[in-house]
């Protein structure tokens, strides 16, 4: 008899809480860091690394739902600023002879000496998509694009390029360990090696490293 | 004696209906089953050590719906059957040693570029550290569907039901390319595809009789393949 009330208290709770239009948020948490260093020849030159205030709280709330016309309110919060200036960091460190975090743009004048140039990232664009069963098998497709800055010690922009990822993945039932987007943090890892193999190859990046006295071979 | 034999021959049409049925029903089961083909673009004995080390990747770009670890599925049970000392190194460790290579976006389409990838020193050191000797990677995989016929269903104050035959055709085609990590080279590429027809009656309730498992026999058949042809035996 207790039980029977307790499940009509619930009934009626859920009932009451999807005819109100409540809606449900949940903040995610995302870790793209890898388990590994980069497989990557490292750069023997010293770079400072910039993310402004607003790219550092960076989040994107999107409703899960198959269909644009389609409403669930459940909404999830992806914390992209934070997931995408951890991996960067790791990534950063891995491959350069040193790394240092700048407050701004321009280095100040104790910082001019340390660094041979500053990196920015900014997110441009994030798209979280369940594809539906009607279309193809069940899974979630993300997709993340960034600009790059890299700038010289005075604040001179050197070049500014797009990186773009992708990641896919199936839901699958987890008990222990789950991820909370695998999708996400698989196109935030698929970015940052479009970043690691095509940056460095971009004629102005060439021109600035070779600028940086670097020894023949050493490109990458 | 007249309703004897009248009797007697609504019994032989009876009978005749129930055989006719009958014999329908093999006429549509005899085609329902699943024909496998495959075809191998590999030249012979390329491959002559069965305790070889795979890593089997997927396509996330072209097919996403597919991922790595529902290759492993679909293949890696019918490659250990035919060579139960072949080692199958799961992707997410190959992809994490040899990162920023092997992502989605980075992943060499071309020999020329997988030479270069595989070329670079710290990639190899990574490589011979997991003794990864062959990778497979997906790069076809479709499935296709026709359905035929009819099923009405309707419903009355007495009751309901339906009444109808439907069948459908359906196709699977999947292909995977072998890349030697030693050699540096495109070993060939194996592909295998299936055709059933699924047929489904509907007397009062439609009760699917067959259903072409198209995807499963084509993952047996490549899995099958690929381990005679990584231990030689092809």
């Amino acid at each position: 008899m207790l039980s029977l009330r307790i499940s009509r208290r619930v009934l009626f709770a859920a009932l009451f809480l999807i005819v109100a239009g409540c809606s449900v948020e949940r903040n995610l948490k995302l870790d793209a860091r890898l388990s590994l260093s980069p497989a990557f020849q490292p750069i023997p030159v010293r770079v400072g690394v910039f993310y402004s205030p607003e790219f550092l709280a960076a989040t994107k709330k999107i409703e899960l739902k198959c269909r644009p016309n389609e409403r669930t309110d459940i909404f999830f919060i992806f914390p992209l600023g934070q997931a995408s200036s951890e991996l960067f960091d790791q990534i950063a460190a891995s491959i350069f002879a040193s790394v240092r975090r700048l407050s701004g743009r321009v280095p100040s004048a104790d910082e001019k000496g340390t660094v041979d140039g500053v990196l920015e990232l900014r997110i441009v664009a994030f798209e979280w998509k369940p594809q539906c069963p009607q279309e193809k098998s069940y899974h979630i497709l993300s997709r993340i694009s960034y600009t790059v800055n890299l700038f010289d010690p005075d604040g001179r922009l050197i070049t500014s390029a797009g990186i773009s990822g992708v990641g896919s993945e199936k839901p699958k039932p987890c008990f222990s360990g789950c991820k909370d987007s695998y999708a996400t943090e698989r196109a935030i890892r698929d970015a940052m090696a479009d970043f690691m193999l095509r940056f460095f190859e971009r004629p102005e990046v060439k021109e600035w490293l070779s600028k940086r006295n670097m020894p023949e071979g050493s490109l990458p | 004696m007249a309703f004897k034999k009248k009797y007697a021959g609504g019994e032989s049409s009876m009978k005749t209906i129930i055989i006719l049925t009958a014999g329908l029903f093999l006429l549509w089961l005899l085609p329902a089953c699943t024909k496998v083909q495959g075809y191998a673009n590999v030249p012979p004995s390329s491959v002559t050590n069965p305790e070889v080390s795979v890593v089997l990747l997927s396509d996330p770009l072209g097919i996403p719906d597919f991922d790595d670890e529902d290759l492993a599925k679909c293949i890696s049970s019918s490659m250990l059957e035919v060579n139960p000392v072949l080692r199958v190194v799961p992707a997410s460790q190959f992809k994490e040693s040899v990162y920023p290579y092997f992502m989605p976006s980075t992943t060499p389409r071309t020999l020329d570029n997988f030479k270069v990838v595989i070329g670079n020193e710290e990639v190899r050191r990574r490589v011979a550290a997991l003794g990864v000797r062959y990778l497979i990677i997906l790069i076809k995989k479709e499935t296709f569907t026709d359905w035929h016929g009819g099923i009405f269903c309707g419903g009355g104050p007495g009751g309901g039901g339906c009444l109808g035959f439907q069948w459908w055709d359906r196709n699977s085609d999947f292909g995977v390319a072998i890349w030697d990590l030693k050699d540096l080279s495109l070993v060939g590429t194996i592909k295998s595809k299936a055709a059933g027809t699924g047929i489904m009656p509907a007397f009062i309730l439609p009760i699917p009789l067959y259903v072409p498992r198209t995807e499963t026999a084509v993952c047996q058949d490549l899995g099958n393949r690929l381990a005679e042809l990584l231990s030689g035996r092809r």
